[in-house]
């Protein structure tokens, strides 16, 4: 055995997966060999480093925690199956009610400060919870081709819905300006990246 | 007593919805510090960890394993491996004699962007130490930092990668040789 062999049976004493027989040569390995003590030092001393540095680094955003635990209330809520065909019509409910719960949020705020607990705030966490119930629900996979996908358009506007109370909303300016939608309006279209929503309109 | 993690995702599991924000409290910095280093943004990392925890609740009803933190990890693996997929990123070659074979392309973009955690660090072997992990390959640098900092066996980080549990030794080796050759040169610059 050469000392990089020793070294890595190193890394496995370190994190207690290496065998007492094994353990017994590495020591007597060690005790005459300065360059693979002076790996096991330094080891020592990265380790000790890394860890220390983990009280530095910031938790996720605030916002992030409360909607998690906002999903596992709701899963623990949901032990009723929700039937696919329930979900494709809720579906189409959920994506109306994030376009208006968008425009309410965004037209409710003044730039520089948003109220953090308006109705339409609470309103909004309300369907975040109803719709991360849905995100629980198993694909039925038994089912035609298009409720999967219909499921997987669930899922990705449940996550989306789930940061709805952190995020900016991005508005064409039309709408920015205080209109409401109208049937002139063929689609909508939401972007959404992280903490940011694009809506998008396309005219008839 | 402190509870452990099985215990608490038990816990869970059996309806008390307290044992999870305790889970999640008791992860926060470590996982967290964990998804920020091998993603592209702050924002990035919220949404993965956001997820992890998502993909937690939803599978917890058929964990049946005996380490948590394995699988909190894996979980963290998998979902950063699905997101460099997803958005285009800027892909930078490897660099010769790299370990690229499971390569994820999470880590091929400036470095400026992707340390918001070492610019944070106050300890300037600390700072040293995050920028020299930006310079292994995405493998590399995760089994240092499940190893390291999430304090994971070997044998969980081999199947979390989904590889033989030798080359993720080799992996982690090659990471600590690079990473102390790194620190020894710091080390003298500072002396000079
Ligand atoms: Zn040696």
């Amino acid at each position: 055995m050469i000392c990089s062999d020793f070294e890595k049976q190193l890394l496995l004493a370190e994190s207690g997966e290496l065998s007492p027989s094994l353990q017994t040569r590495l020591a007597a390995h060690l005790a005459h060999c300065p360059q693979c003590r002076a790996f096991q030092a330094d080891l020592q001393e990265l380790s000790t480093t890394a860890r220390s540095g983990l009280a530095d680094v910031p938790g996720p955003t605030r916002g992030v925690l409360p909607q998690i635990l906002i999903a596992a209330r709701a899963h623990r809520r949901q032990q009723l199956n929700w039937h696919p065909r329930v979900a494709h019509a809720l579906l189409a409910l959920a994506a109306g009610l994030m376009v208006l719960a968008g425009i309410w949020h965004v037209t409710s705020l003044t730039p520089a400060e948003r109220a953090p607990t308006d109705n339409r705030t609470a309103r909004i966490a309300e369907w975040s919870s109803l719709l991360a119930a849905l995100m629980e629900t198993e694909d039925p996979a038994n089912e035609s081709e298009e409720v999967p996908r219909a499921y997987s358009d669930l899922q990705s506007l449940a996550r989306q819905l789930l940061i709805l109370q952190d995020m900016t909303v991005e508005l064409p300016e039309d709408i920015a300006d205080g209109s409401t939608p109208t049937e002139a309006h063929q689609s909508t279209t939401l972007r959404w990246r992280s903490n940011r929503v694009t809506i998008s309109q396309t005219y008839g | 007593m402190e509870h452990s993690d099985e215990d608490l995702l038990d816990r869970y599991k059996s309806g008390d919805t307290d044992a999870l924000t305790l889970l999640v409290e008791r992860y926060r910095r470590q996982l967290f510090s964990f998804i920020l280093r091998m993603s592209a943004s702050a924002a990035d990392a919220d949404e993965i960890f956001q997820e992890v925890w998502l993909r937690i609740i939803r599978k917890a009803g058929s964990y049946r394993r005996d380490c948590f933190r394995g699988w909190m990890y894996k979980i963290a693996h998998n979902l950063l491996i699905d997101h460099s997929r997803r958005r285009p990123m800027t892909i930078v070659p490897s660099m010769p004699g790299e370990d690229t074979q499971q390569g994820f392309r999470v880590d091929r973009i400036p470095a400026r962007e992707r340390s918001p955690a070492a610019d944070a660090q106050g300890n300037e072997m600390q700072a040293v130490i995050g920028q020299a992990l930006l310079k292994l390959s995405a493998e590399q640098r995760e089994v240092f930092l499940m190893r390291v900092e999430g304090d994971i066996p070997f044998r969980e980080i081999a199947r979390a990668q989904g590889v033989p549990i030798n080359t993720a030794l080799a992996r982690m080796h090659y990471a600590v040789c690079r990473l102390r050759k790194l620190l020894h040169e710091e080390r003298k610059t500072m002396e000079e």
